[in-house]
C-alpha cells in the first residue's frame, strides 16, 4: 500500500450525504493517489453512486471536505467542478441518444482551448476506432457496449487528469465487459488517474491498486487489490463465495 | 369554389402560419428544456410590437425616411429590447422556482402575462396603436376579377420568417452553444456534469425564443399596422396551438404546427365563416388535445405539464 497522502489527487474526508431524509453516505472518507487504480466494491444501494456524485456535487455533501489537488470543492457547483480536470462516466452511461457520436464528444469537450479539440478528438478515436466509423450515426443507435465506449470517450474529451466510472460493465456481455477493463488499463497508461466503481467485484479488484468496500453507506473495508480479492469476508459476500 | 380565392387563402394562411411559427418556436423551446408552458410568451410578442412602433416613432422624430433603413434598425432595436425581456422574465418569475413544485412556474408565469398587460396597458394606454405602412405595393397574379395578390408586405413576412427559423437552425444544429441547449434538454444533470451552466442555457433558449417573438412582432406590425395590449392572449393561444400541433417539444413541429393551423384558419374564414375563426384555433386545440396529444412530429410522453 501506497504512502497515505504522498501525492493526493482526491481527499474525501467524512463526508454525510443525504437525499432529503434518507442518508446515503456517512463519515466516507477516501483518498486516491496520483496514477493510482482505485476501486470501490459494494451492494445494491449501498451508496457507491452516490459517492461518485457527491464528488461532483450533485447532490453535494451536506458535511465533510472533498479536496481535489490540495483545493476544497466541497461548496462548488457542478459545472465548475468539471471543469477542474475531473471526468464522470455515469452509471447507465447516459449519452444524448438524439445526437449524433461525433456531437456526444464534443460535448465532452466544451471547455477545452478550441485548438486543442482535434488531437483530444483523434486520441480518443484512437482508441475506440469504432466510434471513427460511427461518428454521424445518433447516439441512440449503439449498441449498450458501444454506448459505454461513447460515454467514456465523452469523458476523456476534456483531457482530464481523473476519470470516474460507475459501473461501466452494468448489463453487458462478459466478452465486451473485458474489452472495457483493457481500455481502461490503457487509459492508466496514459497517466489519467481513476477511481472505478464497480459491482463485478472480481475485475474491479484486480484491477486496482488499492479498493474500498462500501456497506450501508459507510466504508467497511479497505486495502490493496490482492488482499481484498483474498479476503475472507469479501469473498463470501462480493465475489460469489 | 373558386380556385383564385382557394389560393389567395393559402397565400393569406402561409403568411399568417409563418407568424404562428416563429412564435410558436418559443413555446416549444422552453417546453423542451425545462418543461414548462411559458404563458408570458405571447405578451413577449405583444411587447415587441409595442417596442417596433416606438422605434418607428422615435426614428420619424430625427427625420429619417428610407424605408430599408427603418426597417431595418426596428428590427434590430426590437428584436434586442425583446430579448433582454425574455431573459429578464426567466430570470425573475421562473428561475427562482426551479426545483419547486410542477405548478409553482406555471403561475408565475400567469402572473407574469398579467403583469406585461397591465404594464404596457399603463404606459402605453389602452386604446389601439398604430404605425404607417411602410412596405406598399403588391404583385397580382391572374387576369380580371380572377386574380390572387400578394402585398410585398406579406412577401417580406414569409421571407424574414423563413429566414429568422433557418439562422435558428443553424445556431441550434451547428454552433456549440446549440449543442449545449440540446444537452440540456436531452439529460439536463448529465450537462451539468460534462461543465455545461445549464442555468445559463436554459437563458438562452429564453432569449432565442424572445428573439423569434420580436421578429415576428416587427413583421406583424408592418403588415397589418394597428395592435393593443391584449394581442398577445390571442395570438399567444394561437401560437400556442400550432405548437402542440406540431408536437411540443419540436423544433420543426412547431413551424409545421404554424403553417397548418395559418392555412386552415385562413381557409376556415375564406369558406365558411370569419367570425368564427378564433374559435376555429380553439376547437383545433381542444381536438388536438384529445385525439393526438403529442402532435404531428412529437413523440408520446406521459405527464409533464
Ligand atoms: N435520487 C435519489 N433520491 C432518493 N434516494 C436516493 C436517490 N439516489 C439514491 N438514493 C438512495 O441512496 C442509497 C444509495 O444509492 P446509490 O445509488 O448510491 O447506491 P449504489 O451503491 O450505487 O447502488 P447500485 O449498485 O444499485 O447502483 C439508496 O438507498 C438509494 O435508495
Ligand atoms: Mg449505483
Amino acid at each position: 500500500m501506497k504512502d497515505d497522502n504522498k501525492n493526493p489527487m482526491l481527499k474525501v474526508d467524512k463526508v454525510d450525504t443525504f437525499y432529503g431524509p434518507i442518508q446515503a453516505l456517512r463519515g466516507v472518507s477516501i483518498h486516491i493517489d496520483k496514477g493510482e487504480i482505485v476501486s470501490i466494491i459494494g451492494a445494491n444501494g449501498a451508496g457507491k453512486s452516490t459517492l461518485l456524485n457527491t464528488i461532483f456535487a450533485n447532490p453535494p455533501a451536506s458535511s465533510g471536505d472533498i479536496i481535489y489537488k490540495g483545493e476544497n470543492i466541497v461548496k462548488e457547483k457542478t459545472p465548475i467542478i468539471a471543469k477542474k480536470g475531473i471526468s464522470l462516466v455515469p452509471e447507465g452511461r447516459r449519452i444524448f441518444p438524439a445526437m449524433t457520436v461525433e456531437e456526444n464528444l464534443y460535448i465532452g469537450c466544451i471547455h477545452l482551448p478550441e485548438n486543442e479539440v482535434p488531437a483530444v478528438l483523434d486520441s480518443v478515436y484512437e482508441m475506440f476506432p469504432l466510434l471513427k466509423e460511427r461518428s454521424k450515426q445518433r447516439g441512440g443507435t449503439l449498441s449498450g457496449g458501444e454506448q459505454q465506449m461513447l460515454a467514456i470517450g465523452r469523458a476523456l474529451m476534456s483531457n482530464p487528469e481523473f476519470i470516474l466510472l460507475d459501473e461501466p460493465s452494468l448489463g453487458l456481455a462478459p466478452l465486451i465487459v473485458k474489452r472495457i477493463f483493457d481500455k481502461l488499463t490503457e487509459i492508466a497508461k496514459k497517466g489519467i488517474t481513476i477511481l472505478l466503481v464497480e459491482q463485478n467485484a472480481t475485475l474491479a479488484l484486480k484491477l486496482a491498486d488499492r479498493a474500498y468496500v462500501l456497506a450501508n453507506g459507510e466504508i467497511s473495508l479497505q486495502g490493496t487489490g490482492k488482499e481484498l480479492l483474498s479476503n475472507k469476508a469479501v469473498k463470501a459476500a462480493y465475489l460469489g463465495g | 369554389m373558386d380556385l383564385h380565392i382557394f389560393i389567395q387563402q393559402l397565400v393569406n394562411g402561409l403568411v399568417l402560419g409563418s407568424v404562428y411559427g416563429l412564435i410558436a418556436i418559443g413555446y416549444t423551446m422552453v417546453y423542451g428544456i425545462i418543461g414548462m408552458i411559458n404563458f408570458a410568451h405571447g405578451d413577449v410578442y405583444m411587447v415587441s410590437a409595442y417596442l417596433s412602433a416606438i422605434a418607428i416613432a422615435l426614428l420619424s422624430i430625427f427625420g429619417i425616411a428610407s424605408a430599408p433603413f427603418i426597417i431595418f434598425v426596428v428590427l434590430i432595436f426590437t428584436i434586442i429590447i425583446t430579448s433582454c425581456y425574455g431573459w429578464t422574465i426567466e430570470r425573475v418569475a421562473y428561475r427562482p422556482l426551479r426545483g419547486s413544485t410542477r405548478l409553482a412556474p406555471l403561475i408565475s408565469a400567469i402572473g407574469m402575462s398579467l403583469f406585461l398587460q397591465n404594464y404596457v396597458q399603463l404606459s402605453q394606454g389602452a386604446s389601439t396603436q398604430g404605425v404607417p405602412n411602410l412596405i406598399k405595393g403588391n404583385l397580382r397574379i391572374g387576369e380580371g376579377n380572377d386574380f390572387v395578390q400578394i402585398t410585398y408586405a406579406q412577401g417580406f413576412i414569409v421571407i424574414s420568417a423563413i429566414f429568422g427559423m433557418l439562422i435558428l437552425n443553424f445556431i441550434i444544429q451547428k454552433t456549440s452553444m446549440g449543442r449545449q441547449c440540446r444537452a440540456t434538454q436531452q439529460d439536463r444533470t448529465m450537462a451539468g456534469l460534462l461543465g455545461i451552466n445549464t442555468d445559463r442555457i436554459i437563458s438562452t433558449v429564453f432569449v432565442l425564443g424572445s428573439a423569434m417573438a420580436a421578429l415576428a412582432g416587427v413583421l406583424v406590425t408592418l403588415n397589418y399596422g394597428t395592435f393593443d395590449f391584449y394581442i398577445g392572449f390571442i395570438t399567444g393561444v394561437k401560437a400556442f396551438t400550432a405548437a402542440v400541433l406540431g408536437g411540443i417539444g419540436s423544433l420543426p413541429g412547431a413551424i409545421l404546427g404554424g403553417i397548418v393551423l395559418g392555412m386552415s384558419e385562413s381557409l376556415f374564414s375564406g369558406f365558411i365563416n370569419t367570425d368564427y375563426k378564433d374559435v376555429f384555433a380553439f376547437c383545433l386545440l381542444v381536438l388536438i388535445l384529445i385525439f393526438r396529444p403529442s402532435g404531428i412530429l412529437g413523440k408520446p410522453e406521459v405527464e409533464k405539464v
